[in-house]
């Protein structure tokens, strides 16, 4: 599949201060770096492949 | 269901101090709401603490019901809890559950008392659950021999550190006036040393403006957790913070670009992975931003079943439930208002925050800095100004990066 380019993370998200992660060309972006941002991708990716509900905990441990 | 806005079960009509007297739960599950099981019990196994920060929820605001309960958790009341807790994880066929060690300070119910609090919890568990058994303290009283105990019995342990030793001994002082960073510099010495770093769940940090929040983030840095929160002091439009919100958010942004700017990952920050995982469209995984359903219930050292301890800051017994585990199932405790409250997405925020662009990122914060006494918790944040500014300010770094780095490949 053509990868959509970085125009496709504007649109309707970005009014709402969101990107969507399944309209990135992620096999380029995920190669290389342990970054901040790049990990949180790969979380998000993550999350989504395993399809279960995430829920929220105690904020007052870590 | 989950999330979303079941319009007809919230009484938007309905008289003060929502959830409690408008949200009504029957017509929820009526309407095809489930509420989602607990999977953070959080045993409040000792009331009282060796310091006393200034800070401190539980005993310097609302809620003085620490003065009434056990200081100790009986061992009659952590088996009842520990058979509470296997009920539920088999009523709804858990994999995984946590059990927080909470306080005050839980290190002083005693190691052997902690160790056979989680025997308890572990033999009430099917075969198939796992069980993370983490311990929260101030740090004062590990020392090597409670550490290698902890270890040795599979705890995790996460620490209270404020940031440098002026800013540790700004607030987080013993009830003589003495500060704790010593103390808490040589225990997290010990717990990032190799024989005991897999027991290091991380560090919780409470924000303080008059830290450097640059130096502060540094100095929990230098002691190489796996992991770091940072906590907004609990307050509501009742008792409102120190300063301006905006002067949170700005502490935070400095935190977080500071954070982000490292060419590789040094620690895990929940509350930026929260809102970077949102603002790509994920969700949060802690009660301090986003909308996903809390999983968290409490126990405190008489049995009493609560919603969270935090609410304590709001109002005398804004956590209650009027359960116990020596007389009702975990499950009842689904049925609460104020529990519900915290799982229902959107339909929990007023329409301020739903006609905020930012909700779904934010989703209004701390549930318990959105107290105000007339209306109850259905309001914006105290802190809202402070958390819009971060949520903007992530999205336009995020945003920004990811058009530049997927230009230039």
């Amino acid at each position: 599949m053509e990868d959509p380019g970085a125009s496709q993370i504007d649109g309707d998200l970005a009014d709402q201060g969101l990107a969507d992660v399944t309209r990135m060309p992620l096999s380029r972006l995920l190669l290389s770096d342990d970054s901040v941002l790049t990990n949180a991708v790969r979380r998000v990716l993550s999350d989504l492949d395993q399809g279960q509900e995430i829920i929220a905990a105690f904020g007052n441990a870590p | 269901m989950t999330a979303g806005r079941p319009g007809p079960a919230v009484l938007d009509a309905a008289p003060a101090r929502w959830p409690d007297h408008a949200l009504d739960v029957a017509a929820l599950r009526a309407g095809g709401w489930r509420p989602t099981p607990f999977r953070d019990f959080v045993l409040k196994v000792h009331q009282r603490c060796n310091l006393a920060c200034d800070y401190c929820f539980v005993y310097t605001m609302a809620d003085q019901t620490w003065r009434d309960r056990p200081a100790a958790m009986p061992p009659e009341v952590g088996r009842a809890a520990a058979h509470r807790i296997g009920e539920h994880v088999r009523a709804h066929g858990l994999a995984a559950v946590r059990v927080v060690l909470h306080g005050g300070e839980p290190l002083l119910a005693g190691r052997d008392r902690l160790v056979a609090l989680a025997a308890d919890v572990r033999a009430a568990l099917p075969a198939d659950c796992t069980a993370q058994i983490c311990v929260q303290t101030n740090a004062v009283l590990l020392d090597e021999p409670t550490l290698r105990v902890l270890h040795g019995h599979g705890f995790a342990v996460g620490v209270s550190l404020d940031g440098t030793p002026a800013d540790q001994d700004r607030h987080r002082r013993t009830h003589g006036g003495r500060g704790s960073a010593a103390a808490v510099d040589a225990a997290l010495r010990l717990l990032s040393d190799s024989r005991y770093r897999s027991a290091f769940a991380g560090l919780l940090c409470t924000v303080d403006l008059a830290a450097d929040p640059v130096d502060c983030y540094d100095a929990l840095l230098r002691h190489a957790p796996p992991r770091i929160d940072f906590l907004l002091p609990h307050a509501n439009h009742a008792q409102p913070p120190r300063a301006p919100a905006n002067a949170y958010g700005d502490w935070l942004i400095a935190v977080f670009d500071r954070w982000y700017s490292a060419p590789a990952q040094e620690v895990r920050v929940r509350l930026f992975e929260d809102v970077m995982s949102l603002v790509l469209g994920g969700h949060s995984r802690s009660e301090q931003i986003g909308l996903s359903p809390v999983g968290v219930v409490v126990i405190e050292s008489d049995g009493s079943v609560e919603q969270v301890d935090s609410l304590k800051s709001a109002y005398p017994h804004a956590a209650a439930t009027g359960l116990n585990v020596q007389n009702d199932p975990l499950d009842a405790a689904l049925s609460h208002p104020g529990i519900a409250a915290r799982q229902i997405g959107t339909a929990a925020l007023c329409d301020t925050c739903l006609a905020c662009p930012v909700h779904r990122v934010c989703g209004a914060g701390h549930y318990a800095h959105r107290y105000e006494p007339r209306t109850g918790f259905r309001n914006p944040s105290v802190y809202c100004g402070g958390l819009r500014r971060l949520v903007e300010h992530v999205s336009a770094r995020l945003t920004a990066d990811l058009a530049v780095r997927l230009a230039a490949r």
